[in-house]
C-alpha cells in the first residue's frame, strides 16, 4: 500500500505541474479563479456547437483561463439552458445558441426563459438554406412546393426540434404559401441533416453551416436559401434566394453566440464586453469559420446585441403565435406586434 | 439470500412490479399529446412509457404465475425472523456501511469542506471496522495513526487530481 | 491499396519522435488509470483532456485524445478483472469471467489475456478502420430511426439473457427497469417533463454516470463489506505474459470478436458495452465450454475485451467518413477534431486522405503503449487486492461520490448514486443483474427518439418496423433471442429436431 500510496504521489506531483499554473494577469476587470462552463445546449458537431468552440478557444488566452465546453442536448436544447439558469450565478456558468430560442422558449410554453433575462454576446448570423436528398425527384424550389400542395402533411422536414431553426424556416414558408409539411425533429442540425442524407426525411431546412459539408460532398441537393440575396458558398455553387419565388418574403438573418444569466457580478460582463471589443471582433478564426460555412460575422454585445437579436425574435414570436403553436401570447412578456 | 427464499421474494416483487407498471400505465395516459400544437400525434410523451408499462405488467404477471408454482406465496415471516436478521453480524456490518456513506454522501458534503468531510469519512470507516473490543485505546494506537494517515493521503491526492487535473469544482 | 500503405508507413514514421512517444506513453497510462477508476468513463476522460489539450497542435491533440481514449476502454478491464467493478461500461462483459478467474487465484493471468486480447482486437479494428473507412459509410447510412428502435430492444434482450443465464426473465425486468429511468425528467421531443412528481432537480432526469457509479460501484462496496469474513483473494501472479499457446487456442474467438466488435463500433451510436456483450456472446454459443461460462473461462474474457477494444477503432470509421459518431467517446473526439480545424466527413478522403491514416497510425501507437504498458505495470496494480478491504473500500466510495459528482457538479448527482446503490444491493440480493438495468438507461433515450420519430415518419403504422430488410432481420434476431430461452419453445425446437432427424433416418 504504501508503495502504491507513493508511486500515486508522484504522479499527482507531475499532473500538478503539468496541469496547474500561476494566476495569469490579464489586465482584465474580472479575473476568473477556476475553468469557466459554456453548456452547448445541442449535440456535438452542429451550428451552435462549432461555433461555441471556436469562440471558447479565442476567449481562453486573453481570459487566462479554461472554457470548458460541455454538450446537453435534448427538448430543443431548454434542457441546457434550463441548467444554465439554475447553475449559480457567479459567472462561471455560460450556455450558447441562436437567440431566437431564448427569445422564444416561454411562449412555446417550454422553459421560463426571455431575451431580457440575459446579457448576450453574438458571434455570427446564420441562414437557412432548403436541401432535398439527391435522390429524391425534386430539382427545383417549384418541384418542392408542388409536391408539398399535392401531398399535404406527407412530405417529411427533418429539424432539429421544436423552435429549432429548420422548424423557423419551414413555419416561414407555411406563413407565405400555405403548405403543410410533416417535421421529423431530431436532436440538433448535425443529426438532421444526416438523416435527409440518409433518406430518412425527404427536406432539410436547417443552417447552412450544419449543411456545408454535405453540400460540398454533394449528398444534399440545396434548392434555396432563406435570404435576401444569394447566396455563393465555395464549393456549392450560387444558391437562388427564396425571394426568387416568394418575392415578399422579409426576415432577418439568425444571430448565434454565447449567454449568460443576468445577475452575474458587474466585472463578468465589463470583462467579457472588453473580450468582444478587443479581441472577437478582430478574430480571423470566426471570420474564416462564417466565410467557409455560409454565415455573417457579427461580433456584438449589449444594447445592440439586444436590439438586432429582437428584429429576429420578434416575428418568430408572432409567428409561433399565429400558427397556433404558442402557448402564451408574445404580448404577455413584451414584445409587440411587429 | 438463501435459494429456498427466492420464490417468496419473487412473489412480492412480482406483485409490486405489477403494480408499478399499472401506475406508469396511468401516469402515462394522463401525459398530453400536443395535438393542439399541430403536431404528430405519435410524437406523444406518453408512447413509450405505455409501452413499458405494458411491458412491466406482462413481466410481473409470468413471474407472479412462476412464483405461485413454486409456492412462494407462504411468506412466513415472523417475529423470531426478524428478530434474527437484527441480530446477524453480516446485517450489522452492511448497516454501519451503508450510515457511514450516506452521512457522509448525503449530509457532510455541501455542508463542510471535501477535504474535512473525506477526512472523516475515511478515518471513521476504517476505525470502525478496525476497532477490537475489549481492547484499550492507547494499544491500537497504530491502527488509529494508520487510518489518520490513509484519511489525510487519500483525501488529499484526490482532491489534487480532480481539482487540478479534471477540473472538478468541488462542492463545499 | 499501396497507396494507403505508403500513406500509413509515412504518417507513422512521422509520430516517432521522442516527444511524441513520451506522449503516447503518459497519455495511454493516464487513460488505464481513468478507465480503472470507477465512475471515470472513457467519455469523460477524453472530454476532459479536449480541455486539456487545446492548446497543443491538432496532430498531437488528437493522438493524446486517441491515446485516452483506448487506454479507458482497456484500463476499465483491471477493476473489473480485480475488484469486479467495471471501469467503465464498457467492461462489464469482462468482469463476468474476469472476476471469478481472479478469484481462482488467476489475477495475473486474467489481466495478461485481457490485455493481449484487448491489444490484438484493437489491431483488428485498426485494419477495419484502415481498409474500410470509405465502405463502411455507406452501411452505415441503412440505420435509421425503425432500426435503431430495435436495436435498443435487442441490446436489453441480450444482455438480460447474458447476464442472468439461470433466470433471464429477471434479466429483462431489469433491462426494461432501466429503460423506465431514461424517461424520467424532460424528454427530447417536446420538452414535456415525465416522472418528475413537480421536483426539480428530477426534471433534468437521472444522469447515466451517477447510477452507474451507484448500481456497480456502492452496491458491490456494501455486498463486500457485509460478510464476516472477506474471502481473500490469493493471488499468485506467476506469469503476466500469456502463453503463446493459449492465445493461439483462441485465435477463432479474438478474430471473431475483433470483427464483431469492429462492426458494432461503426454502427452510429451503438458503443463498446454493446460491442463486449455481443462478442461475448456469440464466443459463448460457438465455444465447447459455453455453459461454464460466467465461471472464469478465459475465452470469455478474452472474447470481451478483444470486442471493446475493436469498436474503439470501428467508432471512429463513421467518425471519419461521415463524421457520425459511432459511440459517446467518438463523440467527444468528433467535437474535439472540429476544435481543430480538422473536417472529418464525406469529403475526408478527397481532402486529406493522409489524417485517415494518420489516425490509424495513431490506434497503433496507443495500442502498442496499451500492451507495453499493460504487461509491464501489472503487479503494483495487482496489490489493490491486498489491501485490507476496510481500507480500500472507502477509497472507492469516495472515488464514487466525486465520479458521480464530476459530470454535471450537482450535488443531487450524489444522492442519485447513493439510491442506485441500494437499488443494486437488493438487486443483487435477489438476483436480478445489473448490467442490462446500465443499459436500460443507456438505451432508453435511443428507444424512446426513435420509435417516436419512426411513428411520425410512418403516419402510426407499425409495418416499417417488421418490413424494413435490416428491421426485419433485427426483429427476428430478438425474437430468437427470447425464445431461446422460454422453456416450451426450447423443448418444441427439441422435438422438431428430433423429428426431422428421424425422418431422415428412415428415409
Amino acid at each position: 500500500m504504501k508503495k502504491f500510496t507513493l508511486i500515486s504521489v508522484l504522479i499527482l506531483g507531475a499532473s500538478m505541474a503539468f496541469a496547474g499554473g500561476a494566476k495569469e494577469d490579464t489586465g482584465l476587470p474580472w479575473v476568473p479563479e477556476k475553468p469557466i462552463t459554456i453548456i452547448v445546449p445541442w449535440s456535438a458537431g452542429g451550428s451552435t456547437d462549432q461555433l461555441t468552440r471556436i469562440i471558447a478557444g479565442e476567449l481562453e488566452d486573453p481570459l487566462g483561463q479554461k472554457i470548458v465546453v460541455q454538450n446537453q442536448g435534448g427538448a430543443s436544447g431548454s434542457v441546457g439552458t434550463q441548467s444554465a439558469l439554475d447553475a449559480p450565478r457567479d459567472g462561471y456558468t455560460w450556455t450558447a445558441g441562436a437567440a431566437v430560442d431564448i427569445g422564444v422558449y416561454n411562449i412555446l410554453g417550454l422553459i421560463d426563459s426571455q431575451i431580457e433575462d440575459w446579457d448576450i454576446f453574438l458571434g455570427v448570423a446564420n441562414v437557412m438554406i432548403v436541401s432535398v436528398n439527391p435522390d429524391s425527384p425534386y430539382q427545383t424550389f417549384d418541384d418542392l412546393m408542388a409536391a408539398f400542395k399535392a401531398k399535404p402533411g406527407q412530405i417529411s422536414v427533418a429539424t432539429a426540434g421544436q423552435s429549432s431553426a429548420g422548424h423557423i424556416a419551414m413555419e416561414i414558408i407555411k406563413k407565405y404559401t400555405g403548405v403543410e409539411y410533416k417535421m421529423i425533429p431530431y436532436d440538433g442540425g448535425n443529426p438532421a441533416v444526416i438523416a435527409t442524407v440518409a433518406g430518412e426525411a425527404e427536406v432539410t431546412t436547417q443552417m447552412a453551416v450544419e449543411q456545408a459539408d454535405m453540400l460540398r460532398a454533394g449528398k444534399l441537393r440545396p434548392l434555396a436559401v432563406l435570404s435576401d440575396a444569394d447566396m455563393d458558398m465555395k464549393g456549392v455553387g450560387v444558391i437562388p434566394s427564396i425571394k426568387k419565388w416568394i418575392p415578399e418574403y422579409e426576415t432577418g438573418p439568425n444571430y448565434f453566440g454565447i449567454w449568460i444569466p443576468k445577475g452575474a457580478p458587474k466585472e463578468v460582463i465589463e470583462t467579457f464586453g472588453i473580450l468582444w471589443d478587443k479581441y472577437i471582433s478582430n478574430s480571423e478564426a470566426i471570420k474564416n469559420y462564417a466565410a467557409e460555412r455560409g454565415a455573417i460575422f457579427t461580433p456584438l454585445w449589449g444594447e445592440e446585441a439586444q436590439e438586432k437579436a429582437m428584429s429576429y425574435i420578434a416575428p418568430v414570436a408572432w409567428l409561433y403565435y399565429d400558427a397556433g403553436k404558442a402557448k402564451a401570447s408574445p404580448e404577455t412578456i413584451g414584445i409587440p406586434r411587429p | 439470500m438463501k435459494e429456498s427464499n427466492m420464490p417468496k421474494a419473487d412473489f412480492l416483487m412480482s406483485i409490486v412490479l405489477m403494480i408499478f407498471g399499472i401506475s406508469v400505465l396511468i401516469n402515462a395516459s394522463g401525459m398530453p399529446n400536443f395535438a393542439d400544437q399541430n403536431v404528430s400525434p405519435y410524437s406523444a410523451p406518453g408512447v413509450v412509457p405505455t409501452l413499458l408499462g405494458a411491458i412491466f405488467l406482462l413481466l410481473g404477471m409470468i413471474m407472479l404465475i412462476r412464483s405461485i408454482l413454486r409456492k412462494g406465496y407462504r411468506l412466513g415471516i415472523t417475529r423470531n425472523n426478524i428478530a434474527a436478521w437484527f441480530k446477524d453480524q453480516t446485517t450489522h456490518r452492511f448497516l454501519i456501511t451503508l450510515g457511514l456513506s450516506v452521512v457522509y454522501a448525503l449530509i457532510l458534503l455541501g455542508r463542510m469542506h471535501f477535504l474535512l468531510a473525506t477526512g472523516l469519512y475515511m478515518f471513521s470507516f476504517v476505525v470502525l471496522f478496525e476497532y477490537k473490543r475489549g481492547v484499550g485505546l492507547f494499544a491500537q494506537k497504530k491502527t488509529l495513526l494508520m487510518a489518520l494517515l490513509l484519511a489525510v493521503l487519500t483525501s488529499g491526492s484526490i482532491y489534487w487530481v480532480f481539482r487540478y487535473l479534471f477540473l472538478v469544482n468541488f462542492p463545499g | 491499396m499501396f497507396e494507403g500503405l505508403r500513406l500509413f508507413a509515412q504518417e507513422f514514421m512521422g509520430f516517432m519522435t521522442f516527444g511524441t512517444i513520451f506522449a503516447v506513453l503518459w497519455a495511454t497510462q493516464l487513460g488505464i488509470i481513468v478507465g480503472m477508476l470507477p465512475g471515470l468513463t472513457a467519455t469523460m476522460g477524453v472530454a476532459l483532456m479536449t480541455t486539456l489539450t487545446f492548446k497543443m497542435d491538432a496532430g498531437n491533440a488528437v493522438l493524446i485524445l486517441v491515446c485516452m481514449y483506448v487506454g479507458a476502454i482497456y484500463g476499465g478491464s483491471r477493476s473489473a478483472i480485480l475488484l469486479n467493478i467495471p471501469g467503465t461500461p464498457a467492461n462489464a462483459a469482462t468482469a463476468v469471467d474476469g472476476y471469478p478467474l481472479s478469484k481462482q487465484g488467476r489475477a495475473g493471468e486474467a489481466i495478461g489475456i485481457a490485455t493481449v486480447g484487448s491489444f490484438i482486437g484493437s489491431v483488428i479494428g485498426m485494419l477495419f478502420l484502415a481498409f474500410f473507412t470509405p465502405l463502411i459509410g455507406n452501411v452505415a447510412l441503412k440505420f435509421l430511426s425503425f432500426e435503431f428502435m430495435w436495436l435498443a430492444i435487442f441490446g436489453i434482450v441480450i444482455c438480460g439473457n447474458l447476464t442472468a443465464p439461470k433466470d433471464p426473465l429477471k434479466g429483462w425486468i431489469a433491462g426494461f427497469l432501466g429503460l423506465f429511468v431514461a424517461m424520467i425528467g424532460m424528454e427530447g421531443i417536446h420538452a414535456y417533463v415525465r416522472f418528475s412528481f413537480g421536483t426539480v432537480a428530477l426534471s433534468g432526469g437521472i444522469g447515466l454516470i451517477p447510477a452507474m457509479v451507484g448500481a456497480f460501484g456502492f452496491a458491490e462496496l456494501m455486498t463486500v463489506m457485509k460478510h464476516p469474513k472477506y474471502e481473500v483473494v490469493k493471488t499468485k501472479i506467476n506469469r503476466v505474459i500469456p502463453r503463446f499457446r493459449d492465445i493461439k487456442r483462441y485465435w477463432k474467438t479474438i478474430v471473431r470478436s475483433g470483427i464483431v466488435g469492429t462492426f458494432i463500433g461503426a454502427v452510429p451510436g451503438v458503443g463498446e458495452d454493446i460491442a463486449a456483450w455481443v462478442s461475448y456472446d456469440m464466443a459463448k454459443r460457438s465455444s465447447p465450454d459455453g455453459d461454464k461460462f460466467g465461471t472464469g473461462v478465459v475465452e470469455g474474457l478474452i472474447a470481451a475485451e478483444a470486442g471493446n477494444n475493436a469498436c474503439v477503432a470501428g467508432a471512429m470509421i463513421p467518425v471519419l467518413s461521415l463524421a457520425i459518431p459511432g459511440s459517446a467517446p467518438a463523440a467527444v473526439l468528433l467535437a474535439a477534431m472540429f476544435i481543430h480545424g480538422i473536417r472529418p466527413g464525406p469529403l475526408i478522403m478527397i481532402e486529406s486522405p493522409s489524417f485517415v491514416y494518420s489516425v490509424v497510425a495513431m490506434v497503433m501507437l496507443a495500442s502498442t503503449a496499451m500492451m507495453v504498458l499493460g504487461l509491464s505495470m501489472v503487479r503494483p496494480l495487482v496489490k489493490v487486492l491486498m489491501v485490507p478491504r476496510q481500507k480500500l473500500m472507502p477509497i472507492v466510495f469516495v472515488l464514487c461520490v466525486v465520479g458521480a459528482y464530476a459530470i454535471t457538479g450537482r450535488i443531487f448527482d450524489v444522492g442519485v448514486m447513493v439510491v442506485f446503490g441500494v437499488i443494486g444491493y437488493y438487486m443483487r440480493e435477489m438476483e436480478y443483474p445489473v448490467a442490462p438495468l446500465v443499459l436500460g438507461i443507456i438505451l432508453g433515450d435511443i428507444l424512446d427518439k426513435n420509435l417516436r420519430r419512426a411513428l411520425i415518419i410512418s403516419d402510426g403504422s407499425i409495418l416499417p418496423f417488421f418490413t424494413r430488410p435490416i428491421s426485419l432481420v433485427l426483429f427476428i434476431i430478438t425474437l430468437l433471442t427470447i425464445l431461446s430461452k422460454v422453456s416450451w419453445f426450447k423443448s418444441w425446437m427439441g422435438s422438431m429436431r428430433n423429428g426431422v432427424v428421424s425422418v431422415f433416418r428412415k428415409g
